[in-house]
């Protein structure tokens, strides 16, 4: 049976054909592959350039540069990228959180968001007829702080109430979230301790920023020594010294 | 991927062992065809290296074998054929005696298969089939046995090896 199996698969030999067709199939796939593995490591590298430009650019554009106080009371702070786009938005209080919700303003120029925030019906509900707004920026290159106090300024001058803008940098706005405030809000406390250092962040806390500037202004007039004498140094909730706009 | 010339020396010494081995499993000049072909590419592509000639030769067998059964799974198996449409595939016709023969090692069930053409045909003994194929050495010698009987039923004789 040996024999006969061995001779019976002797019998099978491969055609020339058959060894020329695998042989040129196969030389085709070397040359093939010869050639993509010139385009394979550029395409990864290609793609790792790609993939870096744009994890960079992403945390570049992630990256905030500058922020911007909104105080009424609610207060509401808007993180600004080097793009001047919105990259973040935070509430300070319970009304701020409800806004923030409603309103969606990433990606926006800075203006154009704190426009649409200051259209926000929710919002100017909590403006009254002399509603009293403060625009703070927080930024640590003091040119670009000023062009965007510049450009606000500008973008809300044709608001109905009275908008105040100032600047800071990042370490107010630091100290200011430390505190619990927002920094729009934080300043006008150390305003307001600078002239009456027994002011505590309590009292300013619950108010409105126009309840603050009023208090601020009556200090710096003179007027509230006078009440002190009598009725102590902090007017009550709601019954600010109202002195107009500024 | 390996030069053409060792792709080309291949292909030569060891065709007729592929080709023997696919005919074995799937009686289907197609499949057989596909089969070869993806034997030789996968030796063009391998990065490993050789110890010698014997350890080439294993390789191949054991990759051509597992190429085979991989197919026989497949969904995409094409029909079997009879021994003559696998002529194109050969240098000459096979002759009517042979054809009874490996017709009856092609009917045999696909266990015995490789172990009657590794051990009639290479010569390859028990214990190194064990190895070539990780079986167990016990299932090579019963696999034999019964390979043989069923050969010995076909074909007649003592089955002697």
């Amino acid at each position: 049976m040996r024999d006969q199996i061995k001779d019976a698969f002797d019998s099978i030999e491969a055609s020339a054909q058959l060894k020329e067709q695998t042989y040129d199939y196969l030389v085709s796939r070397k040359r093939k592959h010869v050639k993509f593995n010139f385009r394979k490591p550029i395409l990864v590298l290609c793609s790792f350039i790609l993939f870096v430009f744009v994890a960079f650019g992403w945390n570049v554009y992630q990256t905030p540069v500058a922020a911007i106080s909104i105080d009424i009371n609610p207060s509401i702070e808007l993180e600004v990228n080097c793009f001047d786009r919105v990259i973040a938005v935070e509430g300070f209080n319970e009304e701020s959180k409800a806004i923030v919700e409603q309103i969606n303003l990433d990606h926006l120029p800075y203006d154009e968001a704190v426009n649409k925030l200051l259209e926000n019906e929710a919002l100017k509900s909590y403006l009254s007829n002399d509603g009293f707004v403060s625009i703070t920026v927080a930024c640590d290159k003091q040119a670009k702080g000023e062009a965007m106090q510049q450009r606000l300024q500008r973008g809300t001058s044709e608001c109905q109430f009275e908008v105040l803008c100032m600047s800071g940098n990042t370490e107010d706005v630091q100290k200011a979230h430390e505190a619990g405030l927002s920094f729009g809000k934080y300043q006008a406390f150390e305003q307001l301790q600078a002239l009456d250092p027994t002011i505590t962040i309590e009292d300013v806390q619950d108010k409105t920023m126009r309840e603050i500037r009023d208090w601020i202004l009556a200090l710096s007039d003179g007027e509230m020594s006078e009440q002190s004498a009598g009725n102590g140094s902090r007017p009550q909730d709601g019954a600010g010294h109202q002195h107009g706009k500024n | 991927m390996r030069s053409e010339s060792e792709i080309n020396r291949a292909i030569n010494q060891y065709a007729d062992m592929v080709l023997k081995i696919c005919m074995v499993h799937l009686n289907n000049k197609a499949d057989t065809e596909d089969i070869f072909q993806n034997v030789f590419l996968k030796y063009a592509t391998y990065k490993g290296t050789f110890e010698d000639s014997e350890h080439e030769k294993a390789w191949l067998i054991r990759v051509t074998i597992n190429a085979c059964k991989d197919l026989l799974k497949s969904f995409f198996r094409r029909k079997v054929v009879s021994i003559e449409e696998m002529q194109g595939l050969l240098s000459s016709p096979i002759p009517q005696e042979h054809s009874v023969v490996l017709e009856a090692v092609m009917s045999l069930p696909e266990k015995y298969k490789d172990v009657v053409y590794l051990y009639y045909y290479e010569g390859y003994s028990a214990v190194e089939i064990s190895h070539l194929l990780k079986k167990n050495v016990n299932t090579i010698y019963t696999h034999l046995s019964r390979a043989k009987e069923i050969l010995k039923e076909k074909l007649g004789g003592d089955g002697n090896a």
